[in-house]
């Protein structure tokens, strides 16, 4: 069974707030405590728009283009 | 805390909301919005839904620490539907294994948007949408992306590209990469051989576009043509295009294929 946790797109908001993240007035991902935004492992930061995922901790963000979900599922690949 | 004790922390925490369901050892857990519970087991898929939003205040404490311990044993958290996509991707592993012979020749951009292209092909071969895809493409890596992903749809790596590389190879026992790139870059930015008509292109712009194409091509000795096109608009204003050009002489038809709303118009440019 592989580790995964799934959620639907309408509850993204939720599943950030759950790990302490929350979008900032442009859209993008913040640690809610120092109000930092996230960056994915290139250094991109993420839109909520753009969010799929995240692992490790909650510190890999994931975007949800074909591009970075390529890659994902290439190092993810079972 | 492992993960079986997570799972059973979580399932603790969560009890009286379970009622009498049974859960198996195993399961895959989602979140989502539900009309009536707090949480739901869907047996079929062995899935145990829960709606965060309706917990309660120690129901949410255990269930964010029982996530963020998941996360730490290298669970990952992913949106449902860009799961399918991964998902898809992984399945499509030979589609990908096609391209593997470009993969220490392109710039690792370039190859990013092949892999990526490779991908939209499949989906536009199985008749889904595409378009938010190649969206996405030109997003990330511009209008270079568009033309790589064109290019691999009506089939130039596999025809043109890769038999360009073999006669850089037969030509000479060592191919530098950077040489290669140099006319791989050329092929890129004006395409020559093609043209591909979009949704935004009328007639009027069609025609322009082959003339200046036809302008160029002359220059350089190069005789053919080929128009692409997808989507009924499109071949519809390709076919009157050619029709209006070929009865002013500018042009001779050599092929037109037409299959499922996609229209490949080969021409011979005529001599001056």
């Amino acid at each position: 069974m592989r580790k995964l946790v799934t959620f639907d797109k309408a509850v993204k908001k939720q599943m950030l707030e759950l790990l302490d993240k929350k979008a900032d007035g442009d859209g993008f991902i913040i640690e809610k405590e120092t109000g930092q935004r996230v960056l994915t492992p290139t250094g991109e930061e993420v839109s909520l728009e753009n969010f799929a995922g995240m692992k490790k901790g909650s510190e890999i963000f994931i975007k949800s283009d074909i591009a970075a979900l390529i890659d994902f599922a290439k190092k993810s690949s079972p | 805390m492992s993960i079986k004790e997570a799972f059973e922390k979580l399932i603790g925490a969560l009890g009286n909301l379970l009622g009498q369901v049974k859960l198996p050892e195993h399961f895959h857990l989602h979140f989502s919005f539900l009309s009536n519970n707090k949480v739901e087991y869907n047996k079929t898929e062995n899935k145990l839904i829960i709606d965060y939003s309706k917990l309660n205040t120690k129901q949410k404490l255990v269930t964010t620490e029982v996530i963020k311990e998941l996360l730490e044993g290298d669970y990952v958290v992913f949106e449902e539907g860009a799961n399918k996509i991964v998902e898809d991707i992984q399945k499509k592993d030979a589609e990908f294994r096609k391209i593997g012979f470009f993969k220490d020749k392109l710039s690792p951009s370039d190859y990013a948007a092949l892999e990526a292209s490779v991908y939209i092909q499949s989906v536009f071969e199985e008749g889904k949408d595409i378009s938010k895809f190649k969206l996405q493409l030109i997003e990330r890596f511009g209008s270079r992306g568009n033309t790589i992903c064109n290019l691999y749809g009506t089939g130039y790596f596999h025809n043109l590209i890769r038999p360009l590389y073999d006669q850089l190879a037969v030509e000479s026992d060592f191919v530098n990469i950077e040489d290669f790139r140099k006319i791989f870059d050329k092929l890129i930015e004006e395409f020559p051989f093609a043209i591909f008509v979009n949704r935004a292109m009328g007639v009027n712009d069609i025609t322009t576009e082959i003339e200046n194409k036809i302008h160029k091509n002359k220059k350089y000795g190069i005789r053919t043509l080929n128009i692409h096109g997808i989507n009924t608009t499109n071949v519809k204003n390709i076919r009157d295009t050619i029709g209006q050009l070929e009865e002013e002489g500018k042009i001779r038809i050599k092929s037109v294929v037409e299959k499922h709303k996609v229209i490949l118009v080969s021409i011979e440019i005529t001599p001056p």
